[in-house]
Order: structure tokens, then sequence, then C-alpha cells
């Protein structure tokens, strides 16, 4: 499978994997015609000459990133989940260099990673410098590792066992998922705070949760009558033990079915080859002047990229400060993509120490990148420029220690960062 | 495998099988399996979190002193640990899905339990760690959370949250004098009387959301009293307190609990005039006492007749000579309860309960004593009404 080094090809193909294992590039003709029909209003309107490959592929990222953002092109989350598609592909592969688990191969992780491109495209800040593909390659493998986490944890879980670990956030979407009326959901709400009150270990420090028996329901029951009135007024109704067995054992059905469902039925927002007719004349206008003319500005900006260069100069001299077994821990950490486990082997150093030392280590860069920003006017730091600065030192920190390639087989691409 | 997904934005505190143990140890003086369960999470979270701080900050402390947290928790999820003035709110929850913080309203609302900032914190006893894994401010719950009115807790996105406790660490090192918390409204001041009525009301154990079952206000001012949130916990877990035993030479260094009033304060002015005659007595000869002091004796509602009735006992006291006191002791009704009770017993019983004097509204149209004792001497008064009898127990 050759890599893709095409403006159009990168915003509008996707990975398909096979059965055995290997994987090509299919088109998505909507997305490719877009794509194409783009290109070619840009290059009449900006010399393409001034511009190289590199350059123009950030263009397009931030370009169909804004239009996203801006809801104001239908395609433009299709072309973002095709420009994407590497950078999800790698944090698959290093997932499951990570973590041993017989439940899912490289294609399911790329699919749970692509079913979350919302929650990447809303975290990615242009503002911070730092590009759609590097904040994705940050983004993807934190995402899935989460997402590796519930589940296991989930898989370890009875169904009623999944509604004591489950917030109430999510419990209540996975309802209103279901279209229940809010005053329906009330009362599932109630007999969910019923169930947690009862449903808890017998002896404390032991695991071991009370049996699930006609006596549980009969308990859940009860309290559920008696806080009833108090807590849902005129809209709550009494309830009987095999109804409320049955609103719980429903809710934990649908949580599960909510929050994790089977990966092959994951909805992915762009997959298609091809949608529908042809009615490319609705299409908004794919180019918007002010915004070429903003990019052109924020491209040439020398002030930025001195920034960007006096930024890496204090990582690295904070680096330097740290003591070699702490930046030791870092490079395990970040450029060999190693796990605590992984780290106290090859160290030869305790949990308590690994995770301490690497929380230390990350912190004073922190320090030292919002201490020197402090510098040029003195100026006073607020807490919210410390939760943004720590947001950007990850970017920085995957910049600095560079992301491998992601590996295709035969050919391997260079990829370009920052 | 155990701590696999360690990322160094969060802390990851491992727990030891001591660490554990302690914390079993710290829950079981709470009365059902959930609050048991909730003190131990909490108990987990609280003493790992403060050792990992202590490690910089070795002045860090808990806010409240290990015996009194098993009344908070008996009620409500959370702990809180100090650096100086800065109050972090821990809120453990065994939630695997990371999406929100939810916090309970008392910390939030309340405005001596108000936080700087809140921890959210997913506890895994039985694969042994704890981790913090993103944090807010008092400022950012009350401005940006959503409010549950059924489970009275506020609520932020995980978006909204900084997932970072680097920031935290770095926030509280550059600017730790950064605004953090928002200013709420006070809560309202509680009578001693509606606090008991509360006590009781709530201290029912078959009670099972005591913090959602009276109107916020009324039971965050109960709660954050210590002595009354003490009390509510022990009548939950059914612990009979032991009766306090007044000291009545303290008295003589001006030294009054509250309950123990000032006698204009609960009294009518004719009641106070004639509190002290007897019918065998003139006005003129009445005794008089150096000191008076009035507590309002509170008798719930009759289960024969449904009424209730607030009696007020009236102490005097004048010291005779150093070892010797002159005491009176005197039973009335309080303000608007003109009636006197019918059905009112009293008896008066020596330092080992021997009944050494007996008074009914019944016989006689007041009830009072007067007697001498010597100083350390003991005795009680035993208030009967219907099925319920109140005992107040003194040292002269």
């Amino acid at each position: 499978m050759h890599t893709r080094q095409e403006i159009i090809e990168l915003f509008s193909t996707f990975l398909q994997f096979e059965t055995d294992g290997l994987s090509h590039w299919v088109t998505d003709l909507r997305l490719r015609r877009n794509m194409h029909r783009c290109v070619e209003d840009y290059v009449q309107r900006v010399s393409m000459a001034t511009r190289d490959r590199r350059s123009l592929e950030q263009f397009w990222a931030l370009h169909w990133h804004h239009c996203w953002q801006a809801k104001t092109h239908p395609l433009a989350e299709g072309h973002l989940s095709a420009y994407l598609q590497e950078s999800c592909y790698w944090a698959a592969q290093q997932i499951l260099k990570q973590f041993t688990s017989v439940q899912f191969g490289v294609s399911d992780y790329c699919q749970i990673g692509m079913a979350e491109i919302r929650t990447i495209l809303r975290g990615f800040k242009p503002d911070r410098g730092a590009s759609l593909k590097t904040f994705a390659n940050i983004a993807f493998p934190k995402l899935l590792k989460d997402q590796l986490r519930q589940r296991q944890e989930v898989n370890l879980c009875s169904s009623l066992g999944l509604l004591r670990r489950i917030s109430k956030k999510r419990f209540l979407e996975a309802l209103r998922q279901t279209g229940l009326s809010s005053a329906a959901i009330a009362q599932y709400q109630l007999a969910w705070m019923c169930f947690n009150t009862l449903y808890v270990p017998i002896q404390t420090g032991k695991h071991q949760l009370p049996t699930v028996d006609q006596s549980l329901w009969i308990a859940i029951t009860d309290l559920y009558n008696t806080e009833c009135p108090n807590q849902l007024g005129a809209t709550g109704m009494a309830c009987t033990p095999a109804i409320m067995e049955q609103w719980l054992n429903q809710s934990a059905a649908w949580v599960r079915a909510y929050l994790y469902p089977p990966v092959e039925s994951l909805n992915l927002p762009k997959a298609g080859i091809e949608s529908g007719s042809e009615r490319q004349d609705d299409l908004p206008d794919p180019l918007q002047e002010s915004l070429l003319t903003e990019w052109v500005m924020w491209e040439d900006n020398q002030a930025r990229q001195v920034q960007w260069a006096q930024i890496r100069g204090v990582i690295v001299t904070a680096l330097e400060q740290l003591d070699a077994q702490s930046q030791e821990v870092l490079r395990c950490y970040y450029q060999q993509g190693l796990t605590q486990q992984q780290i106290m082997q090859q160290l030869q150093m305790s949990q308590a120490t690994v995770s301490r030392r690497l929380t230390k280590a990350r912190e004073a860069l922190l320090l030292a990148l919002v201490q020197w920003s402090q510098l040029p006017l003195n100026s006073s730091t607020t807490p919210n420029l410390i939760k943004e600065m720590s947001a950007a030192l990850e970017e920085w920190l995957v910049v600095h220690y560079g992301v491998p390639a992601p590996d295709f087989g035969r050919q391997t691409e260079v990829q370009e960062q920052g | 495998m155990m701590m696999q997904f360690f990322d160094p934005k969060e802390w990851w505190l491992e727990l030891s099988p001591t660490a554990q143990a302690e914390a079993i140890q710290q829950s079981q003086s709470c009365s059902t399996p959930v609050s048991r369960h909730r003190a131990y999470l909490n108990a987990l979270g609280l003493n790992a979190v403060l050792d990992w701080i202590r490690a910089e900050l070795p002045e860090a402390n808990t806010w409240l002193a290990a015996a009194s947290l098993p009344a908070v928790w008996e009620v409500v999820n959370g702990a809180v640990i100090q650096l100086g003035a800065m109050r972090l709110v821990l809120i453990p929850t065994e939630a695997i899905d990371d999406s929100e913080l939810e916090v309970p309203q008392e910390w939030v609302d309340s405005p001596n339990w108000i936080g700087d900032y809140y921890l959210a914190m997913q506890v895994k006893p039985d694969r042994g760690w704890v981790r913090i894994w993103g944090y807010t401010t008092h400022q950012a719950l009350k401005s940006l959370g959503r409010y549950d009115p059924l489970g009275r807790t506020y609520s932020l996105d995980v978006e909204q949250l900084t997932p970072d406790l680097n920031a935290f660490w770095v926030t509280y090192q550059i600017c730790g004098s950064a605004p953090t918390r928002t200013v709420v409204v006070p809560l309202p001041e509680l009578s001693i009387n509606q606090a008991d009525q509360l006590i009781q009301r709530l201290g029912d154990p078959a009670i099972g959301f005591p913090r959602l079952a009276v109107p916020f206000s009324l039971w965050a001012a109960l709660l954050t009293r210590e002595d009354w949130r003490q009390a509510l916990y022990e009548r939950r877990c059914g612990i009979e307190r032991a009766q306090p035993l007044i000291r009545l030479h303290e008295w003589l260094q001006g030294q009054f609990t509250a309950v123990w009033q000032a006698v204009d304060t609960v009294l009518l002015p004719n009641q106070v005039a004639s509190a002290w005659r007897s019918p065998e007595s003139e006005a003129a000869n009445s005794p008089e006492y150096l000191i008076n002091r009035v507590k309002v004796l509170e008798l719930g509602p009759n289960s024969a007749t449904g009424t209730a009735a607030k009696v007020a006992l009236l102490i005097g006291m004048t010291p005779v000579s150093d070892t010797q006191m002159k005491l009176g002791l005197h039973i009335c009704p309080v303000r608007e309860n003109a009636t006197f009770l019918q059905d009112i017993q009293v008896r008066l019983l020596d330092g080992k309960g021997i009944e050494v004097g007996q008074a009914s509204a019944a016989v006689t149209e007041t009830i009072q004593f007067q007697f001498s004792g010597q100083i350390g001497e003991r005795f009680s008064v035993e208030v009967t009404m219907g099925d319920q009898t109140l005992t107040e127990s003194f040292e002269i």
C-alpha cells in the first residue's frame, strides 16, 4: 500500500481493512469531487508556486476545521476524517504495541478512534500553533487508551455492576437516547439512586455485592416508594419489585448499548464510498475570502515562528536541567511510548518512583514554560493561561520527541511535524 | 497490568494493603453498608492524596480530625485537605467513564464548607489504586456547573475541567492567590429547637436520603455545625449520647453552654418575677439567687394527644460558703404555651439515682424545689410528660 501524497487524496480517501489484515486506500468520490473543485478555486486565487505541499496540507486542514466549527460546509467532517486516517492508524498501532488485548485488532482501534472524531475536532485549538495532525497524534492515543481502559472494566462488570460504575451524566444520556419523557427519566434516576444505596459491598473492603434476588428488589422498591412522594412529587408513582427489576435491568442494557456498543456496530461519521445523488450545486462557496487572507497572513507571520523557536529553547533548557533519571523517564514515556510497567522494567524502578518522577518531570517543564511566559512583560499569570500552556506543552513535547511514522508495511512515510 | 494506563498529567496513587486496612477501620463507625462504603472510598482517597501532597508540602493537613470524619461520610460524599488557607475538596467516585465531576451541593453552597479547588478522583480498591484526573474551582462550578435538583449536586463536564494536575500544582505555586471562589448566599440560623427537631427526624436510619429530605438551606445549616452533625450521626448510628454533666460551679466563673440562656430571653417578665414565689412564701421573703439560668426542654408530640410542649427548666444558685451552695429548681411553660400542661411530672434524684423529691402540676400549682448541697455533689432532674422523659444531670 502506498502512502498518500496528493492534497486531493489526503482529504478524500480512507483506509480500508481486508480480512487478511492488509489495507488499502479507498476514494470517496463525493469528497474527491468537492476537493478537486476547491483546489481549482484556490489555484485561481493564490499563486500556487509559492506554496509547498506541507503548507498546503496545513491550509486545507485549517480550512476544513474552520468550516466544521462554523458548520458552513456539510462535507467538512468527511474531509477531516479522511485527513486524519494516518494519525488514527498510528495511534491504533501504538496501543496494540503497548497493551495486549485479545479483544481488539488495529482495525477495531481505528473504528473506535474514528467514531470519536468529533471529540478530536472539538479539542483542537489552531491558536496554540501546533498542526491538526500533531494534535490528533496526541489526542487519538489518549482517546483509545481511555476507551480500552473503560471497555476492559465494562467487560468485567455484570450488567447491574455496570450501573454502579457509571457517572450520572452518562446514565442520563443513555436514558435520553431512548426517547423517554423527562418524568420517566426522573423515575429511573430515583430508582438508580435507591439501587446505588442498597447494591453496595456487603462487607466494606471486600468486593462481593449482595445477591440479586427478590429481597433486593423489595428493599430497593421500599426505599423508592418511601422517597418517591418527597423527591418526585405528583409525577412519581409507586413501584412494584417486578417493575423495579425491569427498570434497572433495562437501564443497564441501555447504558451498555449506548456507551460501549460492539465495535462492529460503531456509527462512523464518514465511511461511504459514494453517498447519494450528485447535487453538487447546493454546496456552499468552498472558499471564504476572509479566511484565505487570514491564512496568508498567518503563514507569513514571522513572530509566530520566532516564538515557536523560543518555546522549544525553553523546553530544551528545562529538560537539560532535570536529573538524568527524570530525563530518561520522559524519553521512555514520550519517545518510546512505553507504559509505566515497561518503564519500571527497563529502568529498574518501583512503580511509585516512576509515577512520581514522570509527573514531577513534566511539572518542572510546565513551570519553566509558565515562568518564561511571565518574563517579557512581567505579566501576571492566570490559572486559565496555565491551563492553556499545559495543553500546549503536551503538543510541544510530542513535537520535541517526535512521533514515529505509522507503519504501513513495506513503505513508510516521512511525517513532518510542527 | 495495575497502572498500565498511567498518564503523567494525572496523579496515580497506589493503595497498600495497610492503607486499605486503615480505611476499612475508619469506615466501620458509619451506620449502613452504603455509608460505610462511602467512608471507605473517602478514607482511601483522602489518606493517599494527603501522603502524596505531604511529600512536598509537609504542612498539608485534613480539614477535620479523623474522629469527626465519620459524621460527614455518614451522609455526604467528599473530603477536604487544607494547604494553609486553601481548601481542596476531594470527590471520590467509582465511575469509570471520566465524563464529569459531580459535587454534592453541601460543598458548594455552604459558606464554611466551600472549597477553592475540587479534585475528581476515581477510586479502584480492588486494583489497589486511586487516580486524580482533573480539577476545577468553586467559581467554575457555580458559573458553569449543571445543578441537578433531584440529587442536589453540581456537575461539570470533562471538557470544562482542567485534565492536568501538573497545571494544578503550577497554579498553586505561581498564582496561589488567584480568586477561586464565588460568594454564596448565607445559610439560615437554626434555633436549638429547630436543630433538635431536624436531628430527631433525620436521625431515623430509615430515612434513606437524609440530605434530600428537607430543604437544602435547613439541611446545610444543620450539617455544617459540628455538634449538630455529630448528634445527627450518633442518632443514626443508634449511639446513646452520654448525658453531658452540667457543672454548676463553672457558672460562678461565668461559663455557660449555649443551651443555658439568660432568664429574660426565655421567660416573660412576670414569670421571672414570680419564679421563686411559692404559695407559702410572701413576695417579700421569696428567695433570690445570685445566678439564674434557663434551658428550654422540648417534649416532642405526645403519642396520645399529639401535642408538643416546651417547658423551661430554671436553675437558681447562690454560694453560701466555699463548699456549700443554695439551689432552686423551677419548671414553667415557655411564653406562648401559657397554660401549664397538666400531665407533667418532675422527679429530683440524688447522685445515686435515688428519688429525693417529686412534684406534678396536677397536684401543686407550680413545680419547684429548693435545697442546698456540697460542691462536687451530683443530682439529676427527670421531666416526664406522657410517655416521654428527659433527664438533666448536674454537678454542684
